[in-house]
């Protein structure tokens, strides 16, 4: 149920832009006591949310177009009865105001909002970051990058030709991608996955009961840390499959691997249909 | 000289304006002569296109055309303003040559530049639709050729399973570009689209797996 009020951002300020196009930006907050779950979806350009300690959201848009184009760019907020609020840039057509990816006008919003909310954000082909959340993620993107880091909750990231960075998440962590490179650092979780069709993943300290890692037509890094052991699946079926330096048969392992530790054993598969699995096993290296 | 509320003003008469910019402007038009004549100019090609008859439509392509155009550079010792009213001009004369109608003057600019810019808008959207689309069919194709050169080796019920759902899939991929296509760059129609894309992708990738698994007695995770 909407709550009975939107925010409509119209009044920008100018600031220096090209010859060409206009440049307006405007910064609002809101209260949001009772938000529990910000959607942010933004097929214009890219999209920053950062976790605050303050119960409020704030939001700063940068418009960018040429004159003609950049009045029909809006941005709007909106908040529900039952604890969401979304977030939304549309362009003003004679039909409505559509929810539409443009390549003649840019909207780019900053948002700050309280740590604990539930993000969900989309972009086109703009980029998409989350820092410092701690109610878990679900980012999507067609052809931008995504970036996160230092979020507690589950994280699951969507794109169809981005290169996705993921670095210090305590949670779930689940990575879809199409083409580009998924890099994922010291992340901590019960199950950790990530699929790509084309590009390269590379993983460096992570610790999961469950990690899955498969790039049908790349290639998989994995880095076994210190006090790391791990029950190894790996498979390669178009190259070759290197467990600390030693290239194994038919692109096949399966065994033990690392140190022994106080720590359970995690179960690692790691799958590649075109390309190289390497596991290195690095000791003393934190 | 230009004046920077120029480009304000068909906005202005189109009545698109926020309130507190419409206030603004109008207290600029008491004090600006050249912005003035502009928007009584500007006023007198509103009311010429409304006279035209609704017959004078260019055809199908011929605003984007112009909106390419629209955004070429400025001609040398050309305003925007000046430029834009001469283009404006330019699709008025070909409109009214199409049911050969002849409008002496003055030339409608407001209600074409708006209309040039949805036209131009629309098509932006709808070509990275194409674009997205593109590139969802090409995984899949990928997906396809990598699934059709394993099947050789999974066990028979597999494959069964997998050429039905694949067909029941490819029909709900089908259904859905069939309402994109009639929803022109119509976001959520093409969200929908992408979506069947992705389910299809996931499960070629799903059935590749468990093939591979089956070939060499591994559970996947």
């Amino acid at each position: 149920m909407r709550k009975g009020w939107a925010l409509f951002l119209a009044m920008f300020v100018p600031v220096a832009a090209r010859a060409d196009e206009q440049v307006w930006k405007q910064q609002v907050a809101w209260p949001a006591d009772d938000v529990e779950h910000l959607a942010v979806d933004n097929r214009l350009g890219s999209v920053t949310v950062r976790g605050w300690d303050r119960s409020e959201v704030q939001i700063t848009a940068t418009k960018r177009a040429a004159p003609e184009i950049l009045s029909r760019l809006r941005v709007h907020m909106t908040k529900f009865d039952d604890g969401r609020m979304v977030i939304d840039t549309r362009v003003k057509l004679e039909a409505g105001e559509l929810i539409l990816p443009l390549g003649a006008g840019r909207v780019d919003l900053t948002i700050d909002a309280p740590r604990g909310v539930r993000l969900g954000a989309r972009t086109w082909s703009g980029d998409l970051a989350a820092a410092g959340m701690r109610g878990g993620a679900r980012l999507e993107t067609e052809a931008g990058r995504i970036d996160v880091s230092d979020v507690t909750g589950a994280v699951v990231a969507r794109g169809r030709r981005s290169n996705q960075h993921l670095t210090l998440i305590r949670g779930d962590v689940d990575v879809d991608d199409l083409e580009g490179d998924v890099i994922l650092q010291q992340i901590t979780g019960d199950r950790i996955v990530a699929h790509l069709l084309r590009g390269t993943i590379r993983a460096d300290r992570l610790l999961a009961r469950t990690i899955s890692l498969e790039a049908m037509i790349g290639r998989v890094e994995f880095v076994l840390g210190e006090n790391q052991l791990v029950e190894l699946r790996a498979r390669a079926r178009g190259g070759r499959v290197v467990v600390g330096g030693q290239p194994q048969e038919a692109g096949m392992f399966r065994g033990m691997v690392g140190m022994r530790s106080a720590a359970p054993a995690s179960r690692v598969e790691l799958i590649s249909y075109g390309g190289d699995v390497l596991v290195q096993l690095v000791s003393a290296r934190f | 000289m230009t004046c920077a509320f120029e480009r304000q003003l068909s906005a202005y008469i189109d009545g698109e304006l926020e309130l507190r910019e419409m206030a603004r402007l109008r207290d600029h038009l008491d004090a600006c002569r050249s912005c003035a004549c502009a928007e009584a100019e500007l006023r007198k090609l509103v009311s010429a296109v409304g006279a035209l008859p609704m017959e004078a439509e260019p055809p199908p392509g011929q605003f984007t055309l112009i909106a390419a155009r629209l955004d070429l550079e400025e001609r040398p010792g050309l305003s925007r303003w000046s430029l834009r009213v001469s283009l404006a001009t330019g699709l008025v004369a070909a409109a009214a040559a199409l049911v050969l109608v002849v409008v002496r003057r003055p030339q409608p600019r407001v209600v074409a530049t708006t209309r040039v810019a949805e036209t131009s808008l629309l098509a932006d959207a709808r070509h990275e639709f194409q674009q997205a689309e593109e590139h969802y069919e090409q995984a899949a194709r990928t997906l396809r050729a990598i699934a059709e050169r394993d099947r050789r080796a999974w066990r028979p019920e597999l494959a069964r399973a997998f050429d039905d759902n694949l067909r029941t899939i490819d029909e709900a991929i089908e259904r859905y570009r069939v309402a994109a296509r009639k929803n022109d760059a119509d976001p959520i129609a093409m969200d929908n689209l992408f979506a069947a894309y992705r389910r299809q992708i996931d499960f070629l990738r799903e059935a590749i797996d468990q093939g591979a698994a089956g070939a060499h007695e591994m559970d996947p995770l």
